[in-house]
């Protein structure tokens, strides 16, 4: 069972290539990480799953149906989405980042806040930062605070663009392991973008890659190390392996 | 009885004729001492008659009172022949006092009653003690005297009408230089100077005791003053009007400009007395009527105009705020508006403000609105400009997530651009806002009031501590208005923002 599907799907800047004829499906309930180099179209097969990126030909379909151009908030609040930025809206404090679809699906304070001190305590934000602002958080706690907020809603997929990669490598070992908290705490769907082999090994259950728009090699993790299709993914690896 | 009479007093009431006799005169007047005073003058001698009048004074000049008047927002001012030849009709030619009246009645249906009895021209003035000892009586005597020191205003040296073809008349081998007015008399007092050029009628000639010298050969263009008057009143103000033709000299002029200007005496009070010492002038009125003007307290004058300039500022930052917010979100979301809406918006502030309130007054007259009009344009711009810029310098990144988590365009724009833009914008309100108070002051030349009333005033009688009075409230309200806006930004700017506007 596919959660979401890519046929035939092509994007071009201009004359910058950024996907050629994807075809792809991603498994329900599973970890799947998208690997490249940088500029490879990662991010776009990613915002083309949530209709921020429209492609120039082919159709992707999301939960069994062809992406509703004129709908996205709709599809989009099933859709978790948390990107390298993190973006909280430094005008509002963790509670209200934190819950501000439930606000804008019309959930009662007392629903959204209980909702909010239970996501906090998964990622282990303390009870108190609720008041806090963004820019009294350190850049680990603003990223919990980001996966809070794509967790608000309970969505059943989640897409997740580099949202590690601001952080210390320190840092970054304790998001991961809340990160498989989150993943054990309920199946859910998950596409994980990255430029870090060890992340994606590390976090999920298979793997894309992508190299100038096009997908190079999908398969599950363990197989995918093992057994390259080509040259391209078996020299992405050597490269990854020899600059650590 | 007492019935038949009430439905008289109701018919009288009610009869279109008679409502139109109870109608208003509105006086206007231009913005300098002399202007002023036949203002007044012409008002008084009006209300002598019973009739109501409402005074617009300090007009920005000819092409402000004109306009007004053919717009019908003043139904006369008074005004000089050769001005309505040479810049109202753009005549070459010159033509006496009544073809001239026959011209302005058939090009501009207006009419222009007979002359007040002086012409306030240009004219040549010497020091007394100079004039006695070389015995110069006409302009033609200088041209013996090629040493005597003289200087004229740059206006007076550089315009054709002015030295150029006067030197030629005369055929006169001066070579004179340029002075600022206002000094020329100073250095005559200090026997620095022999003669300058003048207005016949200026209050500064006696002061300083100076002869004119004849123009003999009749350069000059007559500038004789007179009632200029709509013709929907003219059979009104006409009988009344008329008797003050031929009753004011030269002389008389200068005399009451001299008060003004010298004894620090105030227009009211100068044709007040005009009128009283006339022969005849006061018999037969009612008491009520003829009553000297009495002078507001300085602190009352400056309490109301500073009322009405706040007024007017917020009038038309209200209006700017609730045009240009909407209009700044529209250009940003549709990017292609933004080119065209900020540069017409650039262009009307790049409109001198003077210039921008003669254009209201085809279209809105004069007064109140199309003060409010041009202020309410000169606001447009900074709050416009800030709105969209405030918008567009929002993190992208944080436009992209708040797409991306599914908010749709107007919670995004409700919830997350606003209020990230609202400090920028708010800062536009507040520049708009000071130039508001500043160019207000402007709106006292089409009659709209504010502070600026004083000014235009002091600006005519060169009276420092007058213009003061309007600019010092005006400069304290805008100071005023700038704590007021940094107390209001202290509030609604939260903490992080003032901070470290880098954090997202
Ligand atoms: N909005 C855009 N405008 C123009 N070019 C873009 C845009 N987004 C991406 N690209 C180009 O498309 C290619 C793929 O970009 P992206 O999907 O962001 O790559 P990745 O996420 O793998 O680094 C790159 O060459 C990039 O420069
Ligand atoms: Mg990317």
């Amino acid at each position: 069972m596919s959660v979401v599907q890519f046929d035939s799907v092509s994007k071009r800047y201009g004359r910058e290539i950024a996907a050629e004829s994807v075809s792809l499906s991603i498994p329900a309930n599973r970890t799947t990480a998208i690997i490249g180099p940088s500029g490879s179209g990662k991010s776009t097969l990613l915002q083309m799953i949530n209709g921020m990126v429209r492609p120039d030909a082919g159709s992707v379909r999301v939960f069994d149906a062809p992406v509703d151009y004129g709908e996205l908030p709709q599809l989009r609040r099933k859709i978790g989405y948390a990107v390298q930025g993190i973006g909280l809206f430094p005008h509002w404090n963790v509670a209200r980042n934190i819950a501000i679809l439930a606000e804008m699906n019309g959930w009662d304070g007392a629903r959204r806040s209980a909702r909010v001190r239970e996501l906090m305590a998964l990622v282990e934000l303390p009870e108190h930062y609720e008041t806090r602002h963004p820019h009294e958080l350190s850049g680990g706690e603003m990223q919990r605070v980001g996966l809070c907020r794509a967790m608000m809603l309970d969505p059943p997929l989640f897409l997740l663009d580099e949202p590690f990669g601001a952080l210390d490598p320190l840092t970054r070992g304790e998001v991961h392991r809340e990160f498989e908290r989150i993943r054990e705490a309920g199946r859910r769907t998950i596409v994980l973008v990255t430029h870090d082999l060890h992340e994606a090994q590390k976090l999920a259950d298979e793997i894309v890659v992508v190299n100038e728009g096009r997908v190079e090699q999908q398969a599950e993790t363990q197989t995918i190390l093992a057994q390259p299709a080509n040259d391209f993914v078996a020299g992405f690896f050597r490269a990854y392996e020899e600059s650590r | 009885m007492k019935r038949t009479l009430a439905v008289i007093a109701t018919l009288a009431v009610f009869t279109p004729h008679s409502a139109h006799a109870e109608e208003t005169i509105r006086v206007g007047s231009k913005n300098f001492t002399e202007g002023y005073i036949l203002g007044e003058l012409l008002a008084r001698a009006l209300e002598r008659e019973g009739i109501r009048v409402e005074r617009r004074f300090g007009l920005g000049g000819t092409l402000v009172c004109y306009e007004a008047l053919r717009n019908g927002e003043i139904d006369l001012y008074p005004e000089y022949s050769g001005t309505i030849e040479q810049a109202i009709l753009k005549r070459e030619t010159r033509s006496s006092f009544s073809d001239l009246q026959s011209v302005v009645r058939e090009e501009t249906g207006l009419a222009f009653l007979p002359s007040l009895g002086f012409d306030n021209t240009y004219a040549i003035a010497v020091r007394r003690e100079t004039a006695e000892r070389l015995s110069l009586t006409s302009i033609g005597d200088l041209a013996a005297h090629p040493g005597l020191a003289i200087a004229f205003s740059h206006e007076f040296l550089n315009r054709q009408d002015g030295w150029p073809g006067l030197a030629a008349r005369y055929g006169l081998p001066q070579k004179p230089a340029g002075i600022e007015h206002g000094l020329a008399y100073e250095a005559m007092r200090t026997k620095n100077l022999d003669a300058t050029d003048c207005y016949s009628t200026d209050g500064d000639i006696q002061k300083y005791d100076l002869v004119l010298l004849a123009d003999d050969r009749g350069y000059f263009p007559e500038y004789q003053a007179a009632p200029l008057v709509a013709p929907g009143v003219e059979a009104r103000v006409r009988p009344v009007l008329e008797r003050l033709a031929g009753t004011i000299d030269e002389a008389a002029m200068r005399a009451m400009n001299g008060k003004v200007l010298l004894d620090d005496r105030t227009f009211a009070e100068v044709a007040h007395e005009f009128l009283e010492e006339r022969p005849g002038g006061n018999e037969a009125l009612s008491s009520d009527r003829t009553r000297p003007p009495v002078r507001e307290s300085r602190l009352d004058a400056v309490v109301r105009r500073g009322a009405r300039h706040l007024q007017l500022t917020l009038i038309a930052l209200a209006l700017g705020i609730l045009v240009a917010v909407p209009l700044g979100v529209l250009i940003y979301r549709t990017r292609a508006l933004a080119r065209p809406v900020l540069y017409l918006a650039g262009l009307l502030q790049t409109i001198p403000s003077i210039a921008l309130l003669a254009f209201m007054i085809p279209v809105l007259g004069i007064g109140f609105r199309p003060a409010i009009v041009a202020l309410f344009l000169y606001a447009l711009l900074p709050i416009l400009r800030n709105t969209t810029a405030a918008l567009l310098a929002i993190d992208p990144n944080l436009k992209r997530v708040a797409r991306g988590i599914g908010l749709t365009a107007w919670q995004r724009l409700r919830h997350v651009e606003i209020p990230l833009a609202a400090p920028l914008i708010l800062a536009g309100i507040k520049t708009a806002a000071v130039i508001n108070i500043g160019t207000a002051t402007l709106a006292a030349f089409i009659g709209a009031g504010g502070l600026g009333e004083p000014i235009v005033t002091g600006l005519a009688l060169n009276d420092t501590s007058l213009i003061l009075e309007g600019a010092i409230p005006a400069a304290l309200l805008a100071i005023l208005t700038e704590l007021l806006f940094d107390l209001l930004e202290n509030r609604i700017v939260p903490e992080h923002l003032k901070r470290d506007p880098a954090v997202t």
